[in-house]
């Protein structure tokens, strides 16, 4: 995969459903080749947000502008590809039920890179697994698995394409805590070949080991967004209250340890 | 009062320019098919195979029922007014023209109709077709697409099946009644099935093919999220599938009439 940027942003948006404002009035620009996660509380909108950013979701009011252009004015082709760059995780892994594990991994290549043998698909299929420790059959289909495995092959899905952008909605969500180790190691490495991820977590080590920017969600709007140090010391009641709901013991440390597990990050 | 009226007719407005958006949006994306076939032809062959193969028998059935009934009734009535001859006339009429398509109509949209409502309405909720926006791939084109293509393809060739069954129940069926060699049977059939007639019931299937998937396909996608929302689509799917297949029905007859 060459070297692929994309620059989104939201302007204003506002979603609704059913006359209610899941998202209202929310200004913000991804930041590139970092990690973002998203904080909240329960139901103040962080999955939409997140949906919204990878144009699963568009927004009725306010514009989402991706590489400096706004989406309507963008070519159904561009779009394709900003969608097979953009690998997203769900919550609830929603794998195509009517399809084998093979064939939820082999669709995403078939439809983007027609050309590409059947050979070339099983050995980037084979490579992901492998990494992600799956080693399950893989003509099962998605309800024959646990919601673990299904998590998993959610993430083989989300990397299949090679993404440049990763968005991860509840990366801890269904895991058990040998699963959840392998994705904090596979984000760690993707961190690494920095990657623009955008996380959606209730995880307080997926949160310290690999956010360098932190998004506040509260109450269907951005409360606050900055990077990690800066919000992680913030004696603002609001913040103090979303970080204590998702990190308990990060919010408590005092500052060496803090110092010291930033040192540790930046290593 | 005025607010609510108001508001109905504003909702009438967006659902029908939705859905229009919606038709168009499924026949842009059908002219352009084979652009993307190697995803989407193999959920056309598996909605041909649900739809026009599964559906053979008993489409076999009810055309061979129908035609019995007629032949029956025909055989026994019309002597009796010495019209004896205008059997093959009614046979064509009510099997090629006005049944066969319709009846076929009936049982797509009781099988294929309510199954692709489902199953899109399960998408939906399980959040399978963002699933397909997040890869990048179109749900109405890799979804809607095939499957409209799939039942309208399934429903020419079903009304086709049906009228071979049809024509050729009957002739069995009358031997009983009154002999009539095969040849002599189908040339007096041939007499009357004149290419209008044939265009027609053609058309018509056409038709109703489009009507079915699309009406079957859009409220899949209605839903909004909770399982509930699924059989009631399914029925809206099968009530406006009925209603514009019997409404086209009539259209099509008046116009058929005044040019044929």
């Amino acid at each position: 995969m060459p070297d692929i940027s994309y620059s989104i942003e939201l302007k204003n948006i506002s979603i609704i459903r059913n006359s209610i404002k899941i998202l209202d009035d929310i200004s913000f620009k991804v930041p590139e080749g970092i990690t973002t996660v998203i904080l909240g509380p329960l139901g103040c909108g962080k999955s939409t947000f997140l949906k919204t950013l990878a144009s699963i979701y568009l927004p009725e009011e306010g514009k989402l502008i991706i590489n400096n252009k706004p989406y309507n004015s963008i070519s159904s082709e561009k779009i394709k590809q900003f969608r097979r760059d953009t690998g997203f995780v769900f919550q609830d892994s929603a794998l195509w039920s009517n399809k084998s594990l093979y064939q939820n991994l082999e669709l995403p290549l078939i439809y983007h890179y027609p050309h590409m043998t059947s050979d070339e698909i099983s050995q980037i299929i084979r490579r992901i697994l492998d990494s992600l420790g799956f080693d399950d059959n893989l003509n099962k289909r998605p309800y024959d698995i646990s919601s673990g495995n299904r998590k998993l092959i959610s993430f083989a899905r989300a990397l299949v394409t090679d993404p440049a952008l990763l968005m991860i909605d509840g990366p801890e969500s269904s895991l058990d805590f040998s699963s959840l180790e392998k994705i904090r190691k596979i984000l760690k490495e993707l961190k690494e070949k920095n990657k623009t991820m955008l996380i959606c977590t209730y995880d307080e080590t997926i949160t310290s080991m690999l956010a360098d920017y932190l998004v506040i969600l509260y109450r269907n709007r951005i409360y606050s967004h900055g990077p990690y140090r800066d919000i992680i010391r913030s004696g603002d009641p609001v913040i103090k209250k979303v970080l204590s709901h998702v990190l308990d013991r990060i919010s408590n440390f005092d500052d060496d340890l803090l110092n010291l597990m930033n040192q540790d990050k930046s290593d | 009062m005025l607010k609510k009226i108001g508001a109905d007719i504003i909702n009438t407005f967006r659902e029908f320019s939705y859905a229009s958006g919606f038709f168009l949006s499924i026949i842009k994306e059908s002219f352009f098919f084979g652009r993307q076939k190697h995803v989407g032809s193999r959920v056309l062959i598996m909605q041909i195979l649900f739809t026009g193969f599964e559906a053979l028998n008993v489409i076999s059935l009810l055309g061979a029922a129908l035609g019995v009934v007629i032949i029956v009734q025909g055989l026994s009535i019309l002597p009796q007014f010495g019209q004896g001859d205008l059997i093959y006339t009614i046979l064509v009429a009510v099997i090629t023209k006005e049944l066969g398509p319709l009846l076929t109509a009936f049982i797509i949209i009781a099988r294929s109709g309510t199954a692709i409502s489902t199953e899109l309405g399960n998408m939906v909720v399980s959040h399978e077709i963002e699933a397909y926006i997040s890869v990048g791939i179109d749900p109405v084109s890799y979804l809607a697409v095939p499957r409209f293509l799939g039942v309208t393809i399934s429903i020419v060739l079903l009304n086709l099946y049906f009228n071979v069954s049809g024509l050729i129940g009957s002739y069995f069926i009358s031997q009983f009644i009154r002999q009539v060699t095969f040849v002599e049977y189908f040339r007096s059939l041939l007499a009357v099935l004149k290419p209008g007639i044939i265009f027609i019931s053609f058309f018509k299937s056409l038709v109703f093919g489009v009507i079915i998937s699309f009406a079957a396909t859009y409220n899949g996608f209605k839903v909004q999220g909770a399982t509930t929302e699924i059989p009631q689509v399914v029925i809206k799917s099968v009530g406006q599938g009925f209603t514009l297949c019997i409404i086209a029905n009539a259209i099509i007859t008046a116009l058929g009439y005044l040019w044929f």
